[in-house]
């Protein structure tokens, strides 16, 4: 009887193994991808770690039957998880995640992977000394229907020889000086562009792969220590024209954030956002028709097993879930979590000598 | 019973949110800065029959309420949403979780509601959840003190939130707290209706009022159209059915009829920027409900032909 008990306990409805979820760090993206993985089939959130007393009190307030830690080490030691969801301030990626991969947890890891190129660099290297399968915030751009759709199209020979580019990514967020840890460089690396811009250098590494070289500049107009904004040109090796590129998490009008590309090419134009892709094309192409053609996300739309905060987020956890079960890794690991860190390294190298910066692969 | 209204105007076009573009929710949000622009389309409503509408505790609410004539606040419903979601969101983004929250009850502090702020924060302190979440309710309620108010709906994402956690006390405690003590009807918001009809019937809540997304296209109806008409025939509550338009990406003309078959159908939530585009709206909704047989917009009064005001 109790083997039958545990059989069912440790299977799920599909007859998966349930896998037990650890959240460390119970901040807006943390309460997220806990309601997540705890409503998806086969998963559940079992424990989770905040140092802050009254986050954890009011958690397990709210959620009784998990458990709260103050400190991730003893989770780690104690529960017996399969992932673990780290997002807590930038600073303490790597570190956790280095834990994590010692441990043998997988785990999805927020964006950005750490505050400079070599903190991320020593998370790559755990990482590939274990056997555990990583995934990088940005996922959620790329699980994104608009970006899907873009990739696809940019995969396609519709545009033809590519000779233009440009790229932003504008939030209303900060607008006055703030004082918590994304104001202060060595615990979040950095502002606007390590940690808000950071998904677009992914969205473009994604499109167009590894630049050689960026040239950056970068202003403060509220935050003293971290940049308000950035304008750069990426230079990408072949064919891609140089990108430019502009973002700022203090522009006025977005209460959401909107990332942009805008690709022209010789036979037309294309530009994809969050919230739709249009494509102008001079002539038809296989299953694109001439003239200009929207994609809305609602015409894109495919539904998930839970939503919350937007399907991609279900999308970039049940990918990861899937590729534990699988034991393999996933499509945004830690690998090139590191390779974007490395282009926003080069960034800020770029500000800091006011000249250009070459990335070397 | 409360007698909801099968019509309620919606507010998301009044505060910018716009789920075509951004820089259509930028001139809308524009445009309605200016509270005689909102009040042009709630007298347009009022005189055309839709009586009730939808309005979280946004910077808007509170000139409106001051605006409205008491003959117009008679007549008018409110269907509170609470919490104003993208307020907390700022504030938990930039501040975290606890400081976000005092956060949000400080800026109440700049009118009246100075003790619910205090208390709040005390309770906040005491480390006693359910009581900050009464008073946080307390709080996104209060401007709504002096207008008729009917349904009050729980945040879609936060309902998910809850559901998504396994949370059944929070719900129930929300539940309670809107209706015994405050007096009022609670109502939910979920952009995963299938699981809340799972969910719930698990729990043991009976015939809830329930608002989620229907149309056509499937637009954030989870995991998918198919399994939430499904849920739809199980379920023993009401629908307030949104995102009907597909989030502007359907024309009233194409997204009624469909609509108006639901089963369980209490009332469905539009979505109008002009005079002109409610008209276009309330018109399908009329027809649809000639084709459907449906005695849904009896009270709708518009007339025959496009009359541009």
């Amino acid at each position: 009887m109790q083997r039958l008990i545990t059989s069912v306990t440790l299977r799920g409805l599909s007859g998966h193994r349930m896998l037990k979820i650890a959240t460390i760090g119970l901040g807006k993206m943390g309460i997220l991808h806990s309601g997540i993985m705890n409503s998806l089939h086969d998963c559940t959130v079992v424990a989770v770690a905040d140092p802050q007393p009254l986050v954890r009190k009011y958690f397990s307030q709210c959620c009784q039957n998990i458990t709260c830690y103050k400190d991730y080490h003893d989770l780690l030691e104690r529960e017996a998880v399969d992932i673990a969801v780290i997002a807590t301030p930038t600073f303490l990626h790597t570190e956790i995640g280095r834990e994590c991969a010692k441990a043998g947890v997988s785990f999805l890891v927020e964006k950005p992977l750490g505050i400079t190129t070599e903190d991320a660099w020593t998370l790559l290297e755990s990482v590939r000394g274990s056997k555990v399968s990583s995934e990088v915030g940005y996922a959620c751009v790329r699980f994104g229907s608009t970006f899907q759709k873009g990739y696809e199209i940019l995969q396609s020979s519709a545009l033809g020889n590519l000779r233009k580019l440009r790229a932003s990514a504008f939030v209303t967020q900060v607008t006055k000086p703030g004082n918590g840890w994304q104001f202060a460089r060595e615990k979040s690396g950095g502002g606007a562009l390590n940690n808000f811009a950071s998904h677009l250098i992914y969205l473009l590494y994604w499109y167009f792969g590894r630049p050689s070289n960026v040239v950056c500049r970068m202003d403060s107009t509220f935050s003293g220590d971290v940049e308000d904004s950035v304008n750069a040109t990426i230079h990408f090796n072949g064919e891609i024209p140089v990108a430019d590129l502009e973002a700022s998490w203090s522009a006025p009008g977005y209460p959401m954030p909107q990332l942009k590309v805008s690709v022209k090419g010789d036979k037309g134009e294309l530009t994809v956002t969050d919230y739709y892709v249009e494509l102008n094309l001079d002539r038809a192409d296989g299953q694109h028709p001439s003239g200009l053609t929207r994609f809305f996300r609602q015409d894109l739309w495919e539904g998930v097993e839970f939503s919350l905060g937007g399907p991609e987020y279900c999308r970039e956890d049940k990918h990861l879930t899937d590729s534990v079960r699988q034991n393999r890794s996933t499509i945004v690991d830690v690998q090139a979590g590191y390779e974007v860190q490395k282009i926003v390294g080069a960034m800020y190298e770029s500000n800091a000598m006011r000249g250009p910066s070459d990335i070397a692969w | 019973m409360v007698n909801s209204d099968p019509i309620i105007l919606g507010h998301n076009q009044f505060i910018g949110i716009n789920y075509l573009t951004q820089e259509k929710g930028r001139e809308l949000k524009t445009a309605f800065g200016d509270i005689e622009k909102v009040l042009e389309i709630l007298r347009f409503s009022i005189e055309h029959g839709v009586s009730a509408s939808m309005f979280s505790n946004n910077e808007l609410l509170k000139p409106l309420i001051n605006s409205l004539s008491r003959e117009e606040r008679d007549s008018l419903s409110f269907y509170p949403v609470v919490p104003f979601f993208q307020k907390y969101v700022r504030e938990l983004s930039s501040k975290g979780v606890v400081q976000g929250a005092l956060g949000v009850l400080a800026q109440v502090r700049s009118w009246k509601k100075i003790d619910l702020a205090v208390r709040g924060a005390r309770q906040l302190v005491r480390k006693d959840l359910l009581s900050a979440l009464g008073t946080l309710i307390d709080v996104e309620l209060a401007p709504f003190e002096d207008v008729k108010t009917k349904v009050v709906f729980l945040h879609n994402q936060v309902t998910d939130l809850a559901l998504g956690l396994n949370a059944r006390h929070v719900i129930e405690f929300y539940d309670s707290y809107v209706r015994d003590r405050l007096r009022l009807v609670p109502g939910y918001g979920t952009d995963n209706f299938r699981f809340l009809v799972d969910r719930f019937k698990q729990w043991g809540i009976r015939a809830p009022k329930v608002m989620a997304a229907f149309n056509t296209l499937g637009f954030l109806m989870n995991p998918s159209r198919e399994s939430c008409e499904d849920a739809l025939r199980e379920f023993d509550g009401d629908l307030f059915a949104m995102s009907t338009l597909a989030g502007g990406r359907l024309t009233p003309d194409d997204a009624y009829e469909y609509v108006l078959r639901l089963p369980r159908l209490r009332s469905i939530i539009v979505g109008y920027s002009s005079t002109e585009h409610g008209l276009q709206t309330l018109r399908a909704i009329n027809s649809a409900s000639d084709k459907t047989g449906s005695s849904f917009s009896q009270n709708v009064k518009v007339p025959l032909e496009p009359r541009l005001t």
